[in-house]
């Protein structure tokens, strides 16, 4: 790894590999911000045009469809809902794993990651069952709850880390001078892991939003999020590509946005902590 | 004495009951349920009441059912070549991003971790465009370098496509884990490897591969319970066909329990067979999880 390479040739591998890295991966996402922004004749053009006057018509196009605006502002509800809920019940439990030992604590942990893993397309079905017996198919409180069952566990996982790297002692000095145990936690824990709280939920917040299989199979028209848009572009045929475009940007930009501000922790979150960055 | 034992015991309970609770109210209970339904035969769009207890009955016809089977052996290619080719150029990946000296390496860094937040069924919906075979940029690039224009749509590419577009989005997390594995790699094996003469080849296969063979796992453990999972995008960009050229067995429970046939009985049956193999690989994923935890306190 470390041979001495003539220096021409490293670099001649490396702009190489740059221009791969870009092409794969980031040129479809660019393709579909540019495409949100072409006129219907320049979307079809061949050979593509790179460099053409940016027109707003597909996005003016698309909320004038009525339906995304809506399922913007579900989606944007159900998500923050649901993050806030889970952390709510998630930050105790991360608390209660990373300062007591007690018995079986390990296969508690371990149980509560085991959740997070179970695929979503199990559980649907009875959520759909039990759903439409309490008849709260199809409302925000459905997609809530269903979304409370990865966000919990990811959330504990997180946080956990997070809180066991504050020493034991600021918990220990904190109830010397007369804080309880749940003040100590409030006032001083929460404030010091107040970045792995941010990050947690921005992941958190990622997940919730792209989720797609609880949304499709729990709701119908009124709290559709915006992940299922694309059953509505599914239906016709080809002719709107700048509108599916502006939606598809409108929708991913936000997690994008958030994901490079949390990239630190990203991976650490997705192999749930198996890997340090 | 033994009252304050048993208090003291209890007293972390008071902080991880609540989500312990709500977890097991939230996932455990519909799971249970999910087992109950498997043992039913109920129809969709009919009353709860009107479902007839029918035993294994739902798991001896999926077994014997040619598009379940079908389904699985899909799903069995889909997970191979796509957690197969991610590892492979997730690798390589790796393994450029760790170069010393490799200038604009945050940029590329950020280039890589847009895929894999990209909504995923939005990147199928996108990636439906790409693929077209008139006006797709798929096929313009193709053209333009090879003269080469094939049908995506068409039943033998659409696995293809569907494969291309998982590792569109999941290399770079591959990638990215190995590359945390690769620079917590000791410097003092390499560096020994270095002098006793060992070529690059040679370092790499046996030095670097065994110290990585941890998180080598971790990542491929990860990704193929993702991949055996995949619904998404498949919906999006295939709807699982053309026929059933793509119908993953995600695909085949919806269309089976909601979408073409209610059968709610025989797709809870579908769904256990899936839940039943992604327990398995997460205990596996949480035995190594757990020793490599173990290994980070000795």
């Amino acid at each position: 790894m470390r041979k001495r390479r003539s220096s021409w040739l490293s670099t001649v591998g490396n702009v190489a590999g740059a221009i791969g890295i870009v092409v794969f991966f980031l040129l479809p996402f660019v393709w579909m911000v540019l495409m949100s922004f072409k006129t219907r004749l320049q979307t079809f053009v061949i050979p593509p045009v790179v460099f053409f006057k940016p027109t707003l018509e597909n996005y003016r196009d698309l909320f004038a469809r009525g339906v995304f605006g809506h399922y913007f502002v579900n989606s944007l509800l159900t998500v923050l809902a649901s993050v806030a809920l889970s952390l709510a019940i998630a930050a105790p439990a991360a608390y209660g794993l990373a300062r007591f030992a007690f018995r079986r604590k390990r296969d508690v942990a371990f149980w509560i990651l085991s959740i997070r893993m179970a695929p979503a397309i199990a559980v649907v079905i009875p959520y759909f069952l039990i759903g439409s017996l309490f008849s709260i198919l199809d409302t925000k409180l459905v997609l809530v709850i269903s979304y409370l069952s990865f966000n919990i566990p990811f959330a504990v996982w997180m946080l956990r880390g997070f809180i066991e790297e504050v020493p034991v002692e600021v918990d220990e000095a904190a109830m010397i001078d007369g804080c309880s145990r749940l003040g100590a936690f409030v006032r001083l824990i929460l404030p010091l892991t107040a970045n792995g709280l941010a990050a947690t939920s921005i992941l958190c917040i990622i997940q919730s939003w792209n989720e797609f299989t609880f949304a499709l199979f729990l709701t119908t028209t009124n709290a559709r999020t915006l992940p299922t848009i694309v059953t509505q572009f599914l239906t016709f045929q080809g002719v709107v590509w700048g509108e599916m475009a502006a939606a598809a940007t409108i929708t991913t930009i936000p997690v994008v946005v958030f994901a490079l501000l949390v990239r630190k922790h990203l991976i650490t979150g997705l192999t749930f902590g198996a890997t340090k960055e | 004495m033994g009252f304050h034992a048993t208090k003291k015991d209890l007293y972390p309970y008071f902080w991880i009951g609540p989500a312990l609770i709500t977890l097991f109210v939230i996932t455990i209970v519909p799971t249970l349920f999910l087992f109950f339904t498997s043992l039913h035969y109920w129809e969709l769009g009919y009353p709860w009441s009107a479902r007839v207890f029918v035993g294994l009955k739902n798991f001896v016809s999926i077994f014997r059912n040619q598009q379940f089977i079908h389904s699985t052996c899909v799903t069995f290619i889909y997970t191979t070549t796509a957690v197969a080719v991610e590892f492979l150029l997730g690798f390589a990946l790796a393994y450029f991003l760790a170069r010393p000296r490799l200038p604009w390496r945050g940029f590329l860094l950020a280039c890589l971790v847009i895929p894999m937040t990209v909504t995923p069924s939005i990147a199928g919906l996108i990636w439906r465009l790409y693929f077209n075979p008139n006006y797709g940029i798929v096929n313009y690039i193709l053209g333009t370098l090879f003269g080469i224009s094939p049908n995506w749509y068409s039943y033998s590419l659409a696995m293809p496509s569907v494969i291309l577009v998982d590792v569109w989005q999941w290399t770079p997390f591959v990638a990215l884990i190995l590359l945390a594995g690769l620079s917590a790699i000791p410097h003092t094996p390499l560096e020994a490897a270095l002098v006793d003469g060992a070529s690059s080849w040679q370092t790499l296969r046996y030095v670097t591969l065994p110290l990585l063979r941890p998180i080598i796992l971790i990542a491929l453990l990860l990704r193929t319970m993702d991949a055996l999972k995949m619904f998404d995008v498949v919906f999006a960009l295939t709807g699982g066909g053309p026929a059933d050229a793509t119908e993953l067995l995600s695909m085949h429970v919806y269309r089976t329990g909601f979408y073409q046939s209610g059968m709610v009985g025989l797709a809870s049956a579908m769904a256990v067979v899936l839940v039943v193999v992604i327990t398995v690989l997460s205990q596996l994923f949480i035995r190594l999880l757990g020793e490599k935890e173990e290994g980070a306190k000795a």
